[in-house]
């Protein structure tokens, strides 16, 4: 009877991790169909479209866009969810307090039409064009609330008494908060910021409603899934997939090597 | 302005409806060894605080050197703390560690260099000068605590419990260290503890904190045979607290009565008068034990008494046990082992001195 | 005595030491931290300002949009308020069906995504080791860094016509054409839950962790079966886990826009294709959208609130 269970919980994770991975494996393998014409079987490969992408200027400067975006708005939101985490954390009787706990975690749980929807009338009451900035905005908005999440949980473990070490050998509030309370706060300010980096690079809805005429690349490819599949998207995905993924595994090795040292 | 180090002047500070302290009035002396003693919740870790700069008090001031520093945040006092935990940065090594306070100083690169050096000489840090916290034992970590909260020259160092997390054996040798330490560098410490043996081990001047009180200021000697308050004779060591009806005072001589048996004490701190009730404290070392035969005639001790052994505790170098002189009346004693030989229900003769005997 | 000897010595003085000596650094410390009441101003003042202008400011200017009859605004005409958009949404079936059925689809995908996660969940929590257990996690995140659009297209290869399910099926002999799986509520249920699994996987994860495997051996030992065990001691006590789980899957999965679009039909629009059209067409649609907006959104916060308020564990004695 246990041992059924077991083998039937192992089949449900493996068969799971292939429903996960097969899209992903075929898009990969379609990328190199030496054909125009998506689908299977694939007869013959060819590494064409890969270089495509590499000699494909509008492509690549699509790239270069969406991470200037991803890492701009990722700057802002750790600047910001930093400092409203420094403001829930240290005033926890403030009588306000669960109210302000509550609208910092707003974006994130507005579905995602609706919150591009509410940013774009925003945008345009406050005079903010469609483009870059407004791209920025609107990531660094949905991605505040989770950095407020991880840095608050890593600051609460943050013992008084060591920015009370630094004020008593001379270092002034703003002094302890960089030299002491920034350092200690740095494995959490890296996992958030990998976070915000792959959620706003990977962003389609906001990119897609606050944009101008510059695609991210989530809506170069939409766009381009409009006038029909080709595998030419299918290597501008995967180049996206790899680059995704490698940012991912590296944030979860690190952040697993700092956790190790801290229960070390 | 006279020449005290640091005058507290009507200190008060209150949490909410709790006072922790309660009008604090003090002089400290540059070189001295002050320790804070007390339960936990008497007043003497906020008092700590105030001085660091860390808790503004509700009324009164800090005079430090002659100058009010009450509302100088720490960043802006002559004063260092070494904290319970130790407060170690854990992402610098031990050298940034203790070049910390240097470094917001205003202090040249290479005058820090030396001055790390030399607190790393005194206190036995060299080897470990590029370690990170974490790669240190309890023992160092409180050095290094010691070293950085030294550097900065401070005119009072505040050390706050900071043996507390040391194990047993350590701490005893830690004690001795830090006295030392102290004598070397003639600094003010102002030690804050619950534990009353470490204060009795390292103190010049220990006062005692209770409910944000001062119950007694003074040396540890004072403390022990003349305890000011019942809450004093009894935080500090053991001790039997002994209470009856005052018959008379006469010059060093306090008679009273002890349910039915005559007492002779020493007249305490306090005044009082014939017919009072009267505490007095009688230290378990002080009582001489010997057995009904020997003759004890001729010792000069006022107080005579003839029980009978019960429930011995062996302690190694001394056994504990209690003798009961009539019923409900029991004296806490400490037993040589080469007077007698403790057996429970051994019929005993007690003797001790007035002078042991002090009313509170 | 140690300062001053050392600035004569010509010595280099650390940055720390020159920037708390400069005088413009030391006016604007004491400006913004002189007294603990600045601190807590300076503190909360921005993040009060920020959560109020950027976290609330968008939802309550489109609460106001929507009661607006015409925006953007127009030159020399102001805008008057009025409950048309919200009349608009009750007079047509064509913004009422996909509306009614966002939230059936929504409901029932969070419902069919906690049934697939919950033996996978559970299988990580309790059947692996402690070390293997975060390995075998990262290979479950690792498609999950991937993005939404570039897994929908996945999906679309994986389910075309001319794709590996249907290459497959026919390679068995077990259709002669091609099943048109595209384009159809089956294939946006796929693609869906392919992107929220993880949201109900990890809450579910960490509270089956948590959860001491000594409970279940104490029912066991009390004659508990298999079932019985799963039914009256795990499900009930990793009810918090389902619960956000389930809230996350459901606030998600109802505002996908892009998925719906590129692997749904016609038969199966959902509402936030329905809003998004008045804000591509030109004209004065944008309040019409804002009012649908708020209705879901109102809609969406009310399901999930009640919800997590009917599984959540009450907490004894707890306010509030």
């Amino acid at each position: 009877m246990k041992r059924n269970s077991r083998a039937f919980l192992a089949c449900a994770y493996w068969a799971f991790v292939v429903y996960l991975f097969v899209p992903l494996m075929l898009m990969v393998m379609m990328g190199f169909k030496d054909s125009k014409f998506i689908g299977f079987p694939i007869r013959s490969w060819t590494l064409e479209w890969y270089l495509g992408v590499f000699r494909d200027t509008e492509v690549l400067s699509v790239f270069g866009y969406s991470l200037l975006i991803a890492i701009l708005s990722t700057v802002l939101s750790l600047a910001i969810g930093t400092w409203i985490a420094a403001f829930l954390n240290s005033y926890r009787t403030f009588p306000g307090r669960m109210l302000v706990f509550g609208l910092t975690l707003l974006p994130a749980v507005v579905p995602g039409i609706i919150s591009a929807i509410s940013l774009r009338i925003y945008a345009r009451v406050l005079g903010i064009e469609p483009g870059l900035w407004a791209i920025v905005w609107s990531h660094a908005v949905h991605n505040v609330p989770f950095v407020v999440l991880v840095v608050i949980a890593r600051l609460s473990t943050l013992p008084p008494s060591q920015t009370e070490a630094a004020r008593d050998l001379g270092a002034d509030p703003l002094i302890a908060f960089i030299r002491v309370t920034v350092p200690y706060l740095r494995p959490a300010l890296i996992g958030a910021g990998i976070f915000c980096l792959l959620l706003s690079f990977d962003d389609f809805v906001r990119s897609f409603f606050l944009g101008g005429y510059d695609p991210t690349l989530p809506v170069l490819i939409f766009t381009r899934l409009h006038s029909g599949m080709s595998p030419e998207i299918n290597a501008i995905a995967t180049v996206a997939l790899v680059l995704t993924a490698i940012v991912g595994i590296w944030a979860e090795r690190s952040m697993r090597r700092m956790r190790k040292e801290q229960n070390a | 302005m006279s020449g005290h180090l640091l005058q507290l002047d009507g200190l008060r500070k209150t949490f909410g409806r709790t006072v922790a302290v309660d009008h604090l009035d003090m002089m400290i002396e540059a070189g001295e060894f002050v320790t804070f003693l007390g339960p936990s919740g008497c007043g003497k870790t906020t008092t700590l605080r105030m001085l660091g700069g860390f808790e503004t008090p509700d009324e009164g001031r800090i005079l430090l050197n002659g100058e009010d520093v009450t509302h100088l945040p720490p960043e802006r006092r002559n004063v260092n703390m070494v904290f319970q935990d130790y407060a170690l940065f854990p992402h610098l090594t031990v050298r940034r560690n203790i070049a910390f306070g240097l470094e917001l100083r205003r202090m040249a690169a290479g005058d820090i260099d030396a001055r790390v050096r030399e607190l790393a000489e005194f206190l036995e840090l060299g080897s470990l000068l590029e370690r990170f916290p974490d790669q240190l034992s309890g023992g160092q970590r409180q050095r290094v605590a010691l070293a950085r909260a030294l550097a900065p020259d401070p005119a009072l160092l505040l050390l706050d419990e900071p043996l507390a997390a040391l194990d047993a054996k350590l701490r005893g040798q830690v004690q001795q260290e830090l006295k030392s330490i102290q004598r070397r560098t003639g600094k003010t410490f102002f030690f804050v503890t619950h534990d009353q043996d470490e204060a009795m081990t390292m103190s010049d001047r220990i006062v005692v904190m209770n409910a944000g009180r001062v119950e007694q200021d003074g040396t540890p000697e004072e403390l022990y045979d003349r305890p000011a308050s019942r809450f004093v004779a009894g935080f500090i060591g053991e001790t039997n607290l002994i209470e009856g009806r005052l018959k008379s005072v006469e010059g060093d001589r306090a008679v009273f009565d002890w349910d039915g048996l005559t007492l002779v004490a020493r007249p305490g701190h306090k005044l009082h008068t014939p017919g009072e009730m009267v505490s007095a404290s009688l230290r378990p070392e002080h009582v001489e034990i010997r057995t009904t035969d020997t003759d004890t005639d001729g010792s000069p001790d006022e107080n005579r008494f003839e029980g009978r052994l019960v429930d011995p505790v062996f302690k190694g170098s001394r056994t504990v046990a209690r003798v009961e002189l009539a019923p409900d009346r029991q004296l806490l004693v400490h037993i040589d082992r080469r007077s007698i030989l403790p057996v429970d229900g051994t019929p005993v003769r007690v003797t001790f001195s007035s002078r042991h005997l002090s009313l509170i | 005595m140690m300062g001053d000897a050392a600035v004569s010595r010509g010595d280099r003085v650390p940055f720390w030491g020159r920037t708390v000596s400069l005088p413009f650094y030391k006016g604007l410390v004491t400006f913004l931290f002189g007294s603990p009441r600045r601190q807590f101003w300076l503190l909360a003042s921005f993040s009060i300002i920020w959560v109020l202008f950027a976290h609330l400011g968008p939802i309550l200017q489109m609460l106001h949009v929507s009661f607006l009859d015409g925006y953007p605004p127009t030159a020399g005409r102001e805008p008057v308020m009025t409950l048309a958009n919200y009349e608009r949404f009750f007079s047509e079936s064509i913004f009422i069906l996909p509306f009614f059925r966002t939230l059936a689809f929504a409901s029932l995908l969070t419902a069919a995504t906690l049934v697939i996660t919950y033996p996978v969940a559970y299988f990580l929590a309790r059947h692996v080791r402690r070390q293997r257990q975060l390995a075998l996690l990262l290979l479950l995140l690792i498609p999950f860094w991937v993005g939404e659009i570039v897994r929908t297209y996945a999906i679309m290869i994986l389910l075309g016509n001319n794709g590996a399910v249907n290459l497959l099926l026919r390679w068995l002999g077990l259709v002669d054409r091609p099943i048109p799986f595209m384009y159809t509520g089956f294939s946006l249920s796929i693609g869906i839950i392919y992107l929220t699994a993880l949201y109900m996987l990890l809450p579910l994860y960490s509270a089956l962790e948590k959860l001491p495997a000594s409970y279940s051996e104490a029912a066991a030992d009390l004659g508990a079966g298999g079932w019985t065990r799963f039914r009256r001691i795990t499900l009930p006590l990793t009810r918090e886990g389902i619960a956000s789980g389930c809230t996350l899957v459901f606030l998600i999965s109802s505002g996908y826009y892009a998925t719906p679009v590129l692997l749904g039909g016609p038969a199966t629009t959902v509402f936030a294709e329905t809003v998004a059209r008045f804000f591509h067409v030109a004209g004065d649609e944008w309040p019409t959208g804002a009012a649908f907006s708020c209705l879901m959104l109102l809609t969406a916060l009310a399901i999930a609130g009640a919800f997590n308020r009917l599984v959540s564990p009450r907490r004894v004695g707890a306010g509030g």
